[in-house]
């Protein structure tokens, strides 16, 4: 059973999605000399079951992720989530490398960049959270991973009522427009604790 | 500087092969692994606790510290990449190559103490970095070059389509031939496909498609082709299907064990060729034919003149003495015309092919001795000595008695017309099989380049026209036609100004089958 948001919660989560992506964008601008804009246009709740529908929609059988798992006093995974060739792309606007366009394969040094910028995108939604949870916790080192969107669902270890949000994100670098997906994943109770705590900000808010 | 008892715990990481270090939140270096000494060359008590932008000021500007601030807060770790930052921590590699890093930075709280410090973990990635770009490198430039090749196959393709194109519309059959001469491919099969079986031509040999007499010549032609490195030709009657053609094979060579044939159809040039020799010829007979009834009515007309005029002088004529002088001069002109009609019946019988010889078995000598009675008065009259010498030729000869007398009597009366003084020498002699009869004089002789002419229809050397008997200039015409006729040949040799020799070389007229 998927637990749903109220509006408020919808708005203020959007929010800090929002804020978090925003920020990792102007980190990328800072860093890079093309200018990226991130924007959430979307948010919503999944099933396991829902997230391996919408995971279809990318257009491919495999899917290129940057995945950061957490855990402590709130558990779960975000995953920056990018059809392959759009990830192939990424990399190559920002490195400025002419032939990779047309190309699928990350080699080494490829996965390397998309894990920056994975990781600057997931840290700055996380950095949201995190200020909003007020509580310190446990972050894995970001990871890349290609692979069938089955064997990422596996991966993840859902449980049967697991609750995803997920953020349809668009990447506008330039004259390229580029998908991605940030999809939120958290343990049993997780979620709840995070909307009290989203709750709190609300009544704190007003 | 030394360590601070709890920044003690770092030292674990001194014997791992990457770089590390660890930056409190006033970003001052508090570890610094042997690693990073060895990099920097950068001992560990020179930089605890300094400032890191002290030495690597890069790192303190907003660009890696807005990034660096939540790890100080415990917050997620932080990944540099080597595309996108090649050196977090600059170190020499090669002379003028610095090392390839990535960089993860991870807060780490130490036991007992609220901080949080960042500790960068430095992999040097510079070897797979080059290897990547080698392999990149290499990548782009298959990939290159399969683009190039692709091209150069569609320009291939395509002039492939425009020489097939091409070949639709050429008649000409083109094989490639290997030098064993068996058909390795059929490049255009052109108009043949009508009268050959031109899909089955692959793997035939010459022996296969030409009669034996014609293998051997297209053999030789490949070889020559092969050895001269040239095109060469050959012509032959092809029998097809539906009928026989001239045909023109063209055999060039391609490479080293393969030639390219080109077979053309060229009966319809052959057939205008030989429109046009015979249309040449025809002109040339109508022209000589235009000579000769020009050049006989002169010759008809200059006897009749003075036929005629002795004709009157003999009526008016009271003189018995001088009659009978006009009757003997009519008596002349009747016999020069005589000799006439008898020659032009002559070329008549000999140009038309109603004429056969009628050869028998006969002595030289009797032909000489009849000759030598007929023809001794008009080289008295002339004041020119004819000797005919005996002949040692004892074997008869098989020929046709009359027309080789006519032949050589036609030599001897060429010889008497040109020969003012002197002497006329008539002798036989044999040369294995071959009987030569020779005529020598002391005439005016014949440049070298008129031998040939001498013997066409009324060719007269010295172009003077005269009514005495050979001066039609058919004589040697005629010897030619009735020699020729013979299987033989006349042999001219002269000097200008001295005198002519005309032989009748007969190759087989001695009759052997008679001894004695």
């Amino acid at each position: 059973m998927t637990t749903r948001l109220t509006a408020d919660q919808y708005d203020i989560l959007k929010e800090l999605i929002n804020i978090g992506v925003g920020r990792a964008a102007g980190m990328l601008n800072a860093m890079l000399d093309t200018h990226v804009h991130l924007q959430v246009p979307e948010l919503f709740t999944l099933t396991r079951e829902q997230l391996e529908t919408e995971l279809n929609t990318f257009g491919g059988d495999t899917i290129s992720v940057v995945r950061l798992t957490y855990s402590g006093g709130f558990s779960g995974a975000t995953s920056l989530i990018f059809p392959p060739t759009s990830a192939a792309k990424l990399v190559s606007i920002l490195t400025g490398e002419e032939h990779a366009v047309d190309d699928d394969d990350l080699d080494a040094l490829r996965i390397g960049t998309l894990t920056e910028v994975g990781n600057i995108v997931i840290n700055g939604v996380m950095g949201s959270i995190a200020n909003v949870l007020k509580q310190r916790l446990h972050y894995s080192l970001p990871t890349y991973i290609d692979d069938t969107i089955k064997a990422l669902i596996a991966l993840n270890r859902f449980k049967e009522d697991a609750t995803i949000v997920m953020a349809r994100a668009h990447f506008r670098v330039e004259a390229w427009q580029i998908d991605g997906s940030i999809v939120l994943w958290f343990e049993v109770g997780s979620l709840d604790a995070l909307l009290d705590a989203i709750d709190e900000l609300n009544r704190d808010v007003l | 500087m030394q360590f601070q008892e709890h920044e003690r715990v770092f030292t674990v990481l001194d014997d791992v092969p990457l770089g590390f270090f660890a930056l409190n939140k006033d970003y001052e270096i508090i570890f610094w692994n042997r690693q990073m000494e060895y990099w920097t060359g950068i001992p560990r008590e020179d930089v605890l606790h300094t400032p890191i932008g002290d030495r690597f000021a890069h790192l303190t500007r907003p660009r890696y510290t807005t990034r660096l601030a939540g790890v100080f807060e415990g917050g997620p770790p932080v990944v540099f990449s080597s595309q996108l930052h090649h050196h977090i921590i600059p170190v020499p590699h090669k002379a003028d190559t610095l090392r390839v890093q990535h960089t993860t930075v991870t807060p780490v709280t130490i036991p007992g103490s609220e901080l949080c410090h960042a500790l960068f973990s430095i992999q040097d990635v510079t070897e797979v970095t080059q290897r990547v770009k080698d392999y990149s490198h290499m990548r782009n430039q298959a990939l290159a070059e399969v683009q190039e090749r692709k091209k150069t196959e569609q320009r291939l393709r395509e002039s492939e389509t425009e020489l097939r194109a091409l070949f639709a519309a050429m008649p000409e059959l083109i094989l490639l031939v290997d030098r064993e001469i068996v058909v390795r491919r059929l490049i255009n099969a052109g108009e043949f496909v009508n009268w050959l079986r031109t899909d089955q031509l692959v793997g035939k040999s010459v022996h296969d498609l030409l009669p034996a007499d014609l293998v051997s010549e297209v053999k030789s032609a490949v070889e020559r082709a092969f050895a001269e490195d040239e095109t060469i030709d050959v012509e032959y009657m092809a029998h097809l299907r539906r009928g026989d053609f001239w045909v023109k094979a063209s055999f060039s060579p391609v490479d080293d064990d393969n030639v390219i044939c080109v077979v053309r159809n060229i009966s319809e040039d052959r057939l205008a060729q030989q429109r046009t020799t015979q249309l040449a010829i025809e002109r040339e007979k109508s022209e000589l034919v235009g000579d000769f009834i020009q050049a006989a009515s002169h010759d008809f007309r200059t006897s009749l003149s003075v036929m005629n005029t002795n004709l009157y002088l003999l009526e008016r004529s009271k003189d018995d003495e001088k009659r009978a002088e006009r009757r003997v001069k009519l008596k002349e002109q009747v016999n020069h015309l005589e000799e006439l009609v008898d020659s032009l019946l002559t070329i008549y019988r000999w140009d038309t092919t109603t004429y056969t010889l009628k050869p028998g078995r006969f002595q030289v000598q009797g032909m000489l001795n009849n000759l030598q009675i007929s023809l001794t008065d008009r080289a008295n009259d002339k004041g020119i000595t004819l000797k005919f010498v005996p002949t040692d030729v004892e074997l008869p000869i098989h020929a046709d008695e009359v027309e080789l007398t006519r032949a050589l009597r036609s030599l001897v009366e060429n010889a008497l017309h040109f020969t003012q003084e002197g002497s006329i020498t008539v002798f036989a002699r044999t040369e294995g099989h071959a009987l030569h009869l020779v005529v020598e004089d002391t005439g005016i002789g014949i440049h070298d380049d008129e031998h040939t002419n001498i013997f066409k229809l009324f060719y007269k050397v010295d172009k003077a026209r005269t009514h005495q008997l050979g001066g039609l200039g058919l004589g040697l015409s005629i010897a030619e036609r009735i020699i020729k006729a013979h299987q033989g040949r006349i042999d001219v040799s002269s000097t200008p100004g001295e005198g002519s020799r005309f032989s009748i070389v007969l190759p087989a007229a001695l009759d052997t089958s008679v001894t004695g």
